[in-house]
C-alpha cells in the first residue's frame, strides 16, 4: 500500500484542520478560564 | 414464480450471504487466538478456538442452505441487502459474545450480546466486568469489533470473500453506507479500508510514542496505541481499563485520542476528496460546516456554564474536562474524561441538556459515527430557511435552493422530508428510551442522557448502564444502539419480509 504526495497531503490537511478547530476552541476556553 | 417460491429463494439469498459474513467474522478470531498465543494466555486462547468453530460451523450451514443462490448473484433486491445487514448484525451479537461469556468476564450471556452489540454499532457502553485484568486476547478482540463495527462488518466479509459483486452496493446501503466513491463497490470498500489502515498504523505510532513519553513499557505502549487508537477511529469509546482515557492522566493522549476522533466522525468521501487533492471540500461540505458550528456552540455553551461553578478552576482542566467530553459526545466516541456520576452530580441539568443535544445530532454520515448525522441537521435547517425565504419573497418567483456535499445539489422538498424523517424516528427511538428509563425509576435526565447515548451510538454513561440495571433496559438499548447505527430502514425491511413470509405460510395452511 503506497501513499501518493497528494494522498499525504491531504492526510496532513485533515489533521491540521481539526488541530486549528481545537485551538480556536483552547483559546475560547481560556476566555472564560480568565 | 409462486409467491411461496419467491419468499423461499429470498431466504435462500439472504441465507447464503449472512453466512458469509458469519464466515468472515469466525475468521478474524484467528487475530486473537495469535494475540493469546504471543501473549501466553492459554484459556483465552481456547474460548476464541471454541467460538471460532462454533461460528465457522453456524456460517457453512447458512451457505450450504443458501447454495442455490451462487453464481445468481444478479437476483440479490435491495430488499435482500438490507436483511442480510440487519440479520448477519443479529447472529454476529450472538456469536461474538461467546469468547466474553466464556471469558468468566460478564454475569450473564445478555450482558455479553450488550456488550459486542455496543463495540459493533460504535457505542462503547461496557457491562463486562474488571475491565483491568481482561486478557489480551479479550481486549484484541472488543477493540477489533469496534474497529470492523465503524467501517462495516457485512461489506468487509462480502467484499473480500465473496467473488460475485453484482449485488455489492444493496449490501453496502443496507449496513447504513450509501456511499459510491468509484463505480464498483469493491472499489469503494477497499478506499475505506486503506484510509483506515493508512490512519490506524499513523495513529497507532503517535500513541505508541505518547504512551513511551508517558512511561509505559514498549509492548505495552503499543497495545494501548491499538486500542485507543481503533476506539477513537471508530468513535467507539471502549478502552482496556476501567478509568478509560483517565487512565493515562495525560493530556497530550487525550488531545491525541480528540485529532482521530474528529477526524474518525468524517464522512469517507470528504476523506477521499481531501486525499484527492480538492481541499476545498473540507471548508465547503455542509456536513464539515454544521459539524464546526453545533460542535463550537455546545463546546462554547457548556464551558460557559460551567467555567462558573468554579469545578474547573484553570483552562486547562475545562478544556480537559469540558470541551473533550462534549467533542466526544457530539462526535459520538464515549472517551469520557469525567466519571459518569460526576455528569449527574456536578454539570446540572444544563449542562446535560448540552450534552443530551451533542449525543443526537452526532457526526457525519457514511462515516464510522452514529447520531442523526449533521448531513441531515444541515438539509432540515437549509431547508427551513429556504421556506422561509419563499414565504417572503414574490409568489412569481422561481428560485433553485442548493447545498454544497461532495458537488453542488439542489435542496429537493424529498430530500428535506427524508432527512426529518430518519430525524424523527431518532427522537421516537430517544423518547421511548427516555419514558422506559423513568419507569425503570431512573430520573428524567439520568434517562435522558443514557437514552441519548444508545441512539446517537454515543456511550457516554450517567451511571445508567451497569450490571445491575434491569434486563429489560438491557434489551431496549441493545435494540436501540442495533437500530441507530442501521439508520432504520435494514431492520424495517427485515422485520416487514420476515411479516410477509409469515404471512404467506399462513394463507398457504388456510388453503
Amino acid at each position: 500500500m503506497r501513499l501518493s504526495k497528494t494522498e499525504i497531503i491531504g492526510l496532513l490537511t485533515e489533521i491540521f484542520g481539526v488541530l486549528v478547530f481545537l485551538a480556536v476552541l483552547f483559546a475560547v476556553t481560556l476566555l472564560f478560564a480568565r | 414464480m409462486k409467491n411461496s417460491e419467491i419468499s423461499v429463494r429470498s431466504a435462500e439469498i439472504i441465507s447464503y450471504y449472512a453466512g458469509f459474513v458469519i464466515l468472515g467474522t469466525s475468521m478474524l478470531m484467528v487475530i486473537p487466538v495469535v494475540t493469546a498465543i504471543l501473549s501466553r494466555e492459554w484459556i483465552p486462547m481456547l474460548d476464541f478456538i471454541i467460538s471460532m468453530a462454533i461460528a465457522a460451523s453456524l456460517g457453512l450451514i447458512f451457505v450450504l442452505l443458501g447454495r442455490r443462490t451462487k453464481g445468481h448473484s444478479s437476483s440479490v433486491q435491495w430488499k435482500h441487502g438490507f436483511a442480510v445487514a440487519a440479520l448477519s448484525w443479529v447472529m454476529l451479537m450472538f456469536l461474538c459474545s461467546i469468547p466474553y461469556l466464556l471469558s468468566g468476564h460478564t454475569y450473564s450471556y445478555l450482558d455479553a450480546c450488550f456488550d459486542v452489540m455496543s463495540g459493533f454499532t460504535t457505542t462503547g457502553l461496557v457491562l463486562t466486568q474488571d475491565l483491568d485484568h481482561l486478557s489480551n486476547a479479550l481486549n484484541m478482540w472488543r477493540h477489533m469489533l469496534t474497529f470492523i463495527g465503524g467501517q462495516g462488518m457485512v461489506v468487509l466479509a462480502l467484499t473480500f470473500i465473496v467473488k460475485e459483486s453484482s449485488g455489492g452496493y444493496k449490501f453496502y446501503v443496507g449496513e447504513g453506507k450509501d456511499i459510491a466513491l468509484v463505480p464498483n463497490v469493491k472499489g469503494t470498500a477497499r478506499i475505506i479500508w486503506k484510509i483506515s489502515i493508512v490512519y490506524l498504523l499513523f495513529g497507532t505510532l503517535v500513541l505508541w510514542i505518547a504512551g513511551l513519553l508517558l512511561g509505559l513499557n514498549p509492548a505495552s505502549s503499543l497495545l494501548h496505541a491499538i486500542y485507543i487508537f481503533e476506539s477513537a477511529w471508530s468513535t467507539g469509546g471502549f478502552a482496556p481499563n476501567t478509568q478509560n482515557i483517565m487512565y493515562y492522566h495525560s493530556f497530550l493522549y487525550e488531545a491525541i485520542a480528540m485529532v482521530f476522533f474528529i477526524i474518525g466522525s468524517f464522512n469517507f468521501g470528504l476523506h477521499y476528496a481531501v486525499w484527492q487533492g480538492k481541499r476545498k471540500e473540507f471548508v465547503r461540505n455542509i456536513e464539515i460546516q454544521s459539524f464546526a458550528i453545533t460542535a463550537f456552540l455546545a463546546s462554547v455553551l457548556a464551558v460557559a456554564a460551567l467555567s462558573k461553578t468554579g469545578l474547573y478552576p484553570d483552562a486547562v482542566s475545562l478544556y480537559r474536562r469540558v470541551v473533550f467530553n462534549v467533542l466526544s459526545a457530539h462526535t459520538t466516541t464515549g472517551f469520557g474524561s469525567l466519571y459518569a456520576r460526576q455528569f449527574a452530580l456536578q454539570w446540572g441539568d444544563g449542562g446535560i441538556l448540552i450534552m443530551v443535544i451533542a449525543m443526537l445530532i452526532g457526526g457525519s454520515a457514511c462515516s464510522t459515527a452514529g447520531g442523526f448525522k449533521g448531513l441531515r441537521v444541515g438539509i432540515v435547517f437549509k431547508g427551513i430557511i429556504a421556506d422561509v425565504k419563499k414565504l417572503l419573497s414574490s409568489e412569481r418567483s422561481m428560485r433553485v435552493y442548493k447545498f454544497h456535499y461532495m458537488k453542488d445539489i439542489v435542496l429537493e422538498d424529498g430530500l428535506v422530508r427524508a432527512s426529518a424523517l430518519i430525524i424523527i424516528c431518532y427522537m421516537v427511538l430517544f423518547g421511548i428510551g427516555t419514558l422506559l428509563g423513568t419507569f425503570c425509576g431512573y430520573s428524567l435526565a439520568d434517562s435522558a442522557f443514557e437514552a441519548s447515548s444508545v441512539t446517537g451510538n454515543v456511550g457516554l454513561s450517567i451511571g445508567v448502564t451497569s450490571a445491575s440495571m434491569p434486563a429489560v433496559l438491557k434489551i431496549y438499548y441493545i435494540f436501540a444502539m442495533y437500530l441507530g447505527r442501521l439508520e432504520f430502514l435494514s431492520v424495517f425491511a427485515l422485520i416487514g419480509m420476515a411479516i410477509t413470509g409469515v404471512k404467506r405460510i399462513w394463507k398457504r395452511k388456510q388453503i
